[in-house]
């Protein structure tokens, strides 16, 4: 009997063995310069006809152009795994832009999937795990339109069932993960130190993103969109955000953990970026979304924006701690830059609770700011048990007699100019709650604390200000 | 003439000067795009190719020192016809094997109108810029929030690229060793060099039409060329 046991033991080892997809075995050489995306792409082909397995990469770098991922199949990066996207060639590089008609209403990096290093589209049941790198070397943050370029590291455009975790994700061209229409997304434990942003998560649904360590000084970390990339409004909905990082040190040093603060400024001449934000892209709408116990360091504070016709409601954000914002700790924006098919109208921002949350060292120029446009009011919004330490130093002169409007310009802090406030400007709002905020000022600031226009229902409580040195 | 017209023919009148004030190589973009300056690093020591011996052709230049040992180090410079820029060929005739290019790019400023009057890459244009490093190509972000420019520039293959300090830059190798502390950054590399082969450089304003990689710049010296 025991031996029968054995046999059966033994068979479903072997059975359980054949699952795994070894890249070197299809030929796979990471020797970091021989292309080995054919070898990969086998792997890949095979483990899925054969109803799914593990493509599995032990240590060694891949160069690589794009991988194309399958449904029902997990990519399990080993220790010193590293995935390098290689530069193009006259010759050979990544999967062509496809066609999108859709691509006039957001940037071409958010309108096209397949010119990435890996890329899904339309599946199902997906793991990329390990505690390996993809190295996104040879990708582009920029314009290029050159056959063969790449400028994602990951890309995921109609996907059900997505696991991304473990893994490093280092200088990944536009994006280190941009998500499109994808339901069912967990990002778990991941470490992105990149030259553009880290996560996008465009026009998807029940989206877990929780510890997570995104290093981003030339654009946002993580950020939640809803743009008209799939030729259809769609919301960006159900998304926790939570025990997260977000920073703007030199890239690559917190990867490597020197945490250099040499280069103050961004490519928008706004410094560091690195920031937790909702829009710009927001054609569709966001709902129901939490975002907790998270930490912002030398970069820009939070923005919620829906300028493109969404409807941003249903918000909740707690337990927030930053330091070191080089521009607004607090941005919400509801504008009319509607870069959506024409007629879309004005979108609606409404239902926001932010609790919790403490500010040191935040520059002072643009303090927070809370601005609708003539005729869309912001509603219903909740600041509570919230400290903000300014560096302060500005004066009533130093402020525009007129705030302008700036309805239709791409939201920034700096597109109003100096703020006439030192705490929060209001402007077209409607139910306002000031709950238990303190501001401490390290130099002295002559603005008013608030400034409102266009602003009802605005309430106090327990409000105060003092000097710290 | 349109606008593209007159910055190609300044480019083009600088091309022509003779001797007497050739050691003005001719590498900066027109409205303040920037400035290159291209040096020889051979073993411990170095010099930029502005403050060694030039001859200047039309727009060939042939530049010897003792640095070199009787060898030349020639360079072409063109204007670009579809955007403002220019592409160099670079190419070395009886060179010593262990010759290393070394080379910087900066102070982008809009403001500064009129090319300088020498080689160096003036500290005080290099703040705020921003430059997007990519394996041997890069794009500098100047000029303002909400009213941006930018620049691009292709290397050789081998280019190691760094950022390094503008103020820093009496030899070449002192800018490169020169490290990021700064309030003028500037991007510095060194490559090492088989003068057998031709080199390129190209520094120009993206477009539909200017759109380049590496292995398309010796098309297109030649297509500048005719």
């Amino acid at each position: 009997m025991k031996k029968y046991v054995l046999l059966l033991l033994c068979l479903f080892a072997w059975s359980a063995q054949a699952k795994i997809y070894d890249v070197t075995r299809y030929g796979a050489t990471g020797n970091g310069h021989t292309i080995d995306t054919p070898a990969i792409n086998q792997a890949i082909l095979e483990a899925a006809a054969q109803g799914g397995g593990t493509v599995y990469f032990p240590a060694g770098d891949y160069a690589c152009y794009s991988i194309r991922l399958a449904s029902h199949v997990h990519l399990y990066l080993e220790q010193g795994a590293t995935i390098v996207a290689a530069f193009p060639t006259a010759t050979d590089g990544y999967d062509e832009a496809e066609p999108n008609e859709h691509d006039r209403y957001q940037d071409f990096g958010h309108s096209h999937w397949k010119n990435s290093l890996i890329w899904g589209i339309g599946l199902e049941d997906i793991t990329i795990s390990g505690p390996g790198i993809i190295y996104g070397k040879g990708l582009t943050r920029e314009e290029s339109r050159l056959k063969g370029v790449g400028n994602k590291a990951i890309s995921l455009k109609c996907c059900k069932n997505i696991t991304l975790k473990d893994f490093k994700l280092l200088h990944c061209g536009h994006f280190g993960l941009l998500a499109t229409g994808v339901d069912n997304l967990s990002l778990q434990n991941l470490t992105v130190d990149t030259n553009r942003d880290g996560f996008d998560i465009d026009c998807c649904k029940n989206v877990r993103i929780s510890q997570c360590s995104v290093n981003s000084p030339w654009d946002d970390a993580i950020v939640l969109k809803a743009s008209y990339g799939l030729g259809e409004f769609k919301d960006t909905e159900n998304v926790t955000i939570s025990d997260c990082y977000v920073s703007g040190y030199d890239q690559g040093t917190l990867y490597d953990c020197t945490w250099q603060r040499d280069e103050p400024q961004a490519p928008d001449h706004g410094y560091v970026t690195g920031r937790i934000k909702l829009g710009t892209e927001s054609s569709g709408g966001f709902k129901n979304i939490a975002i907790t116990n998270c930490i912002f360091e030398r970069c820009r504070g939070l923005a919620l924006e829906t300028v493109d016709g969404g409807w941003l409601e249903d918000i909740v954000i707690s337990n927030i701690t930053m330091r070191d914002i080089v521009n607004s700790p607090i941005f919400l924006r509801l504008g009319a830059r509607l870069r959506s098919p024409e007629g879309t109208p004005v979108g609606r921002m409404r239902r926001i609770l932010i609790s919790h949350v403490n500010v040191f060292n935040a520059d002072s120029r643009y303090s927070s700011i809370i601005s609708g446009i003539p005729g869309a009011c912001i509603e219903d919004v909740t600041l509570s048990d919230i400290h903000i330490y300014h560096q302060g130093g500005y004066t009533p002169a130093d402020c525009p007699a007129v705030v302008p409007e700036q309805e239709k310009v791409y939201p920034e802090p700096w597109m109003f100019g100096t703020i006439p406030a030192k705490g929060f400007y209001v402007r077209h709002a409607r139910n306002i709650t000031f709950d238990n905020v303190h501001f401490h000022y390290q130099t002295a600031d002559e603005r008013p604390l608030f400034v409102t226009e266009d602003a009802e229902g605005i309430l106090q409580r327990n409000i105060s200000e003092q000097t710290y040195h | 003439m349109n606008r593209i017209s007159i910055h190609l023919t300044g480019i083009l009148m600088l091309l022509s000067i003779g001797i007497s004030c050739a050691q003005t190589l001719p590498f900066h973009l027109p409205e303040g795009a920037g400035s290159f300056r291209l040096g020889i690093v051979n073993g411990t020591e170095s010099r930029w190719l502005d403050e060694c011996r030039v001859k200047q052709h039309q727009q060939n230049f042939t530049i010897t020192d003792d640095l070199w040992k009787g060898g030349e180090v020639r360079l072409t410079v063109l204007p670009l016809s579809d955007t403002q820029g220019f592409i160099v060929e670079a190419s070395g005739k009886g060179l010593p094997d262990s010759l290393q290019l070394c080379w910087a790019f900066g102070a982008c400023d809009e403001t500064i109108q009129a090319p300088p009057a020498d080689n160096v890459i003036a500290p005080a244009a290099c703040a705020d810029n921003v430059f997007s490093i990519e394996g041997n190509a890069f794009l500098v972000y100047y000029g303002k929030v909400m009213a941006l420019r930018t620049v691009i520039g292709i290397a050789p293959l081998s280019s190691v690229i760094r950022l390094s300090d503008a103020h820093r830059q009496t030899t070449p190798l002192q800018l490169w060793e020169s490290g990021k502390k700064t309030d003028s950054p500037v991007i510095s590399s060194c490559c090492p060099w088989d003068t057998d082969e031709k080199l390129y450089f190209c520094f120009y304003h993206q477009n539909e039409r200017a759109d380049y990689n590496y292995y398309l710049l010796p098309n297109l010296f030649q297509k500048e060329a005719k």
